[in-house]
């Protein structure tokens, strides 16, 4: 037996709840492939409203091999092993929108469509993308619904939500709990079972172990959130939240580079966690978001990490395995300690001091002039290019001219004189180099933006920052930010307040939208994303119950199905009890309930025709708002299958409840 | 559609089915109510049974209808002592042609009236009954299909039972409508007295409705859409006097189908496209009063409980 025919109705439905769930799909979709796909849908739509004609197959056939052309080219390449398979399952189904002329069609499509909302938390698993996703999920059912009625039975859309409404939240009565259940009770895994939340690796930004000219520059443009920060004890001042990220020792003129120190000396010096945070040191949690490095961004001097992580030489907290999901820690940090030689001193000093030869030679005369001037104390040259940077007409910009040629620091310190932070490092550390005085550039993000709703603070790529440090003999490694010589400023603003970039944080209720939105976010990461086998435990533990003893299990998994189950019951219990599933008979019974207020209550075996003439006689006003209701009734209820005659139904309830308001208003009692 | 084009068909065909409504009316006075039950039953196609006392004008009703259709009428008076074959019609030797001719019986008729059915013998009762249920008789081994329309019009008396042969249940079935014609109120009675005589009346009476109209008539009754409220409804009278303390035995589903095929013919009459539950109510009495076998016990007969039933069960 062929499937029937989709209506035009029918066949609108399935295509807007299939490009509700592309739509969240476009997010990671290459551009190319999403703007082949919504230009195939609207040609499609357009299509199906002019002609009734299929497509024929020398449309179809090309646009195929387009469409698996592109994702091949997007994703050949691609380290993910879910982003390749799923963008051709989205092209697939859109090709098979094409032709889609019958009802089998559209229940594969919308299953489909289904399953596309599933695996989007593949690729982002947000509070946004959540909460979105409710829309198709909706529509889809929506469309299921309508596809599956024989055409021309269902009524108006209000008609159809109202009428789906109940039904709907009866549903979530049962399915809600069931699910919170679940959720708490399903064995989890420390990572998700496929390893890592697979997202597009290419599109993450963020710190690297390089840094050239306008590397930081373009991170301030991005808003992305990189953690969420609480001090749950103290709350630091804001320019003492320099969050360390790579170092890097490497110049070659014009590339800063990590030299991998930190894991040549794989043992030397190297702090395990956990360990534990020193009595009167800053205490603070973390919660990152994937950023697909190792490094885990921590205050100087970094202690009481957890087990997975250890403090390199450099001082940089590591974590074994990448961040790829969102990742919670806690850590201590010691403000303003400087970083002793742990091990590899005589490494570290020659690595200090290495200089490109041939390169920036005004640059190194300089400093060597204030090393014959001033002696080798390293805190008083430090100063002196301190002095330098803040008296020699220096200027803070995102925007400074590019410098070009082979000795760019002499550029920067004798030409241009406008740069920002990285220019400001990279040039100090060469002096401090030229000087004699072993320097390093350090790169992280300072500071951060508070929430005064989740109080927390919150980091951003666009607090990106680099700084550096000396070598101070006897002390070890001490924290120089040239940037606080010139831009002060800069150290106390957030990087993109800095930049100009957030409009409106001066406006109080949008930086009050904005900060609640960002605690929503918070929280969504916290209580769901990061629900796993860690915080599973700690619930059980906190509800008195011990997992590894199956009685405690049985009685929790037992007790909690047989509540839900009960629940289930009473839900489908009241359903039944609850007014008739056919709209015409529930508005008919509105029509009822008002009459009987009106004095006439009808028998329950009276027709409706019989009704009408009985209370035409005892309520003449409204003799004809009520033959017109009957009517529309008997037509809706008991006549031909018709889609109007709902609407009709509605519309003659509508005008007898006016008419009856009317009568009451003019004060005509009920013979 | 060919929803729309059946209702326009029927409303072409509804004018004259009132004109003849109301010509009945004029004959048969101050029975509107039983005379369009009798109007349903003939464009639902089924047989009537008039249960009531002599002299109630079921006999007038019957032939008045017959004029006002153009159908051809036969009557027989059902005696103990007639056979099938005074009914039916016998084979008679022509010498000439030395061949059996079929002489046909009162039977060959479009509109019979079947006087005092439950005089007749067992035998003779199974006959007609045969022949209500085929549409068609057989004498010596050969078929002779009855006119069409074929509508029995049978009679019987309920309160003289001294030599009668109660009609069994399931021959009850064949009627689709029983109906108790009763004595006309006051100024129907007064008027009857003081007319003409009726059977002089019906010689006046004007043909408006030819078989082949009625035919048509039939036929657009049937198509018309039951919706699955009205079944609904229909079905639930139905399993009400199957679990009826009062009633024995209930509602057949070949009753179900009578009930659902006389609403659809009620509706037709009314100028409806569709069935209400009124029309089911409208037909409910007639179609089950003779077909509930109630308990012995019980008190009343088939139409009150039937009436009982319909004041019990909801519309859905």
């Amino acid at each position: 037996m062929r499937s029937p025919v989709l209506s035009p109705r029918q066949f609108e439905w399935t295509l807007v709840a299939f490009s509700a769930t592309l739509a969240a799909h476009l997010l990671w979709l290459p551009i190319w492939l999403s703007a082949t796909l919504i230009a195939i849908l609207l040609a499609r739509w357009l299509q199906r409203r002019a002609y009734a004609r299929a497509w024929p197959a020398w449309i179809k056939f090309p646009l195929l091999l387009l469409v698996l052309a592109l994702v091949v080219a997007a994703f050949a390449n691609s380290a993910s092993r879910q982003a390749g398979p799923t963008a051709a399952l989205i092209g697939l189904s859109t090709l098979k929108l094409i032709e889609s002329e019958r009802r089998r069609d559209g229940l594969l499509i919308l299953t489909v469509a289904l399953f596309l909302v599933t695996v989007l938390f593949l690729f982002n698993d947000g509070l946004g993308v959540t909460l979105y996703m409710v829309i198709p999920t909706l529509l889809i059912f929506l469309a299921l619904n309508e596809v599956s009625a024989p055409p021309g039975t269902r009524g108006g859309l209000a008609a159809e939500l109202g009428s789906l409404g109940r039904e709907f939240l009866l549903m979530m009565a049962v399915v809600l709990p069931l699910t919170v259940f679940l959720f708490l009770s399903l064995p989890r895994l420390s990572e998700p079972l496929w390893g890592t939340r697979d997202n597009q690796r290419l599109a993450r930004t963020g710190l690297s172990q390089e840094m050239t000219p306008g590397s930081i520059t373009e991170l301030i443009g991005d808003d992305t959130p990189v953690m969420r920060v609480s001090f749950p004890e103290r709350q630091p001042p804001k320019n003492a939240l320099y969050w360390r990220g790579p170092v890097l020792w490497q110049f070659d003129g014009v590339t800063w580079r990590s030299n991998n120190l930190s894991n040549r000396g794989q043992t030397q010096g190297r702090l395990r966690g956990p360990q534990r945070g020193a009595p009167g040191d800053l205490h603070y949690q973390v919660t990152m978001e994937p950023s697909d490095r190792n490094w885990l961004y921590a205050l100087d001097l970094a202690s009481g990490f957890p087990a997975d992580s250890s403090r390199t030489i450099e001082g940089i907290v590591e974590r074994d395995r990448p961040v790829t999901t969102l990742y919670s820690f806690e850590a201590w940090a010691a403000l303003d300690t400087a970083l002793p030689l742990l091990a590899a001193p005589a490494l570290q000093r020659r690595y200090g001091l290495d200089l490109p030869p041939d390169r920036n030679p005004r640059t190194a005369a300089l400093g060597r002039s204030w090393r014959a001037a001033i002696g080798d104390d390293p805190i008083a040259l430090a100063q002196r290019a301190m002095t330098y940077i803040r008296s020699e007409n220096f200027g803070y910009s995102l925007s400074p001219p590019p410098l070009v040629g082979a000795h760019r620091m002499d550029e920067f310190l004798f030409e241009t004189r406008l740069g920002f932070c990285e220019h400001y490092a990279a040039a100090f550390v060469v002096l401090m180099r030229s000087a004699g005085v072993p320097a390093r550039v350090v790169t992280g993000y300072l500071g951060g933006t508070y929430n005064r709703v989740g109080e927390y603070w919150i980091v951003r790529n666009s607090d990106a920052h680099a700084w550096t440090e000396i070598l101070v003999e006897g002390r070890g490694w001490i924290r120089a930010d040239p940037t606080a010589a010139i831009a002060p400023e800069r150290v106390d603003q957030s990087g993109s307040a800095f930049a100009g970039q957030t409009l409106g944080d001066d406006i109080e209720w949008l930086r009050s939208l904005r900060e609640r939105a960002d605690a929503a976010r918070a929280w969504w990461n916290n209580t769901i994303v990061r629900f796993d086998s860690l915080r599973q435990q700690a619930f059980f533990a906190d509800m008195g119950i011990d997992p590894s003893d199956w009685r405690h299990l049985a009685a929790w998994m037992g007790g909690g199905l047989a509540l839900i189950g009960l629940l289930t019951a009473l839900v489908f219990y009241l359903q039944r009890r609850r007014g008739p599933k056919d709209p015409a008979l529930r508005l008919y019974r509105g029509f009822l309930k008002d009459l009987a207020r009106r004095g006439v209550s009808a028998a329950p075996n009276e027709g409706a025709s019989d009704l009408a003439r009985r209370a035409t006689q005892s309520l003449p006003v409204l003799a004809d708002p009520i033959r017109g209701l009957v009517t529309a009734y008997e037509a809706a209820r008991y006549g031909v299958p018709d889609a109007a005659a709902l609407t009709r139904l509605q519309q003659a309830l509508a005008e007898f409840r006016k008419a009856n308001r009317r009568a009451g208003k003019a004060g005509a009692s009920p013979s | 559609m060919t929803a729309e084009a059946d209702a326009r068909l029927a409303k072409d065909l509804i004018a004259p089915l009132h004109a003849a409504e109301a010509q009945v009316n004029q004959v048969v006075l101050g029975k509107s109510h039983e005379v369009r039950l009798t109007l349903v039953c003939l464009l639902a196609g089924g047989h009537l049974l008039l249960e009531d006392l002599p002299g109630v004008g079921k006999t007038t009703l019957a032939q008045a209808l017959a004029a006002t259709f153009d159908l051809k009428f036969g009557r027989v008076q059902f005696t103990s002592d007639l056979l099938p074959a005074d009914l039916i019609g016998v084979s008679v030797f022509d010498p000439q042609t030395r061949k059996f001719d079929f002489h046909a019986g009162p039977i060959f008729a479009q509109m019979l009236l079947a006087d005092e059915i439950n005089r007749g013998t067992p035998k003779l009762q199974s006959a007609l009954l045969e022949a209500m249920a085929e549409q068609q008789v057989t004498v010596d081994g050969a078929s002779h299909r009855l006119p069409d329309p074929f509508i029995v019009v049978a009679t019987q008396n309920p309160l003289e039972q001294s030599g009668t042969f109660p009609l069994p249940e399931s021959q009850l079935d064949r009627f689709m409508f029983s109906l108790n014609l009763g004595y006309p109120d006051e100024r129907a009675e007064k008027a009857l007295l003081g007319a003409r005589e009726r059977r002089a009346l019906i010689g006046d009476l004007k043909p408006l409705l030819s078989a082949e109209r009625l035919a048509r008539l039939r036929d657009a009754a049937q198509a018309l859409h039951a919706s699955p409220a009205a079944i609904d409804y229909a079905y639930a009278l139905i399993a009400a006097t199957r679990s009826d303390r009062r009633i024995r035995i209930g509602l057949s589903p070949r009753a179900g189908i009578a009930l659902l095929r006389a609403a659809r013919a009620h509706a037709l009459v009314a100028g409806r496209t569709h069935v209400l539950p009124e029309d089911l109510q409208a037909v409910f009495v007639a179609v089950a009063r003779h077909r509930l076998l109630l308990n012995a016990d019980a008190s009343g007969d088939g139409a009150s409980v039937a009436r009982d039933v319909l004041a019990q069960v909801a519309i859905p």
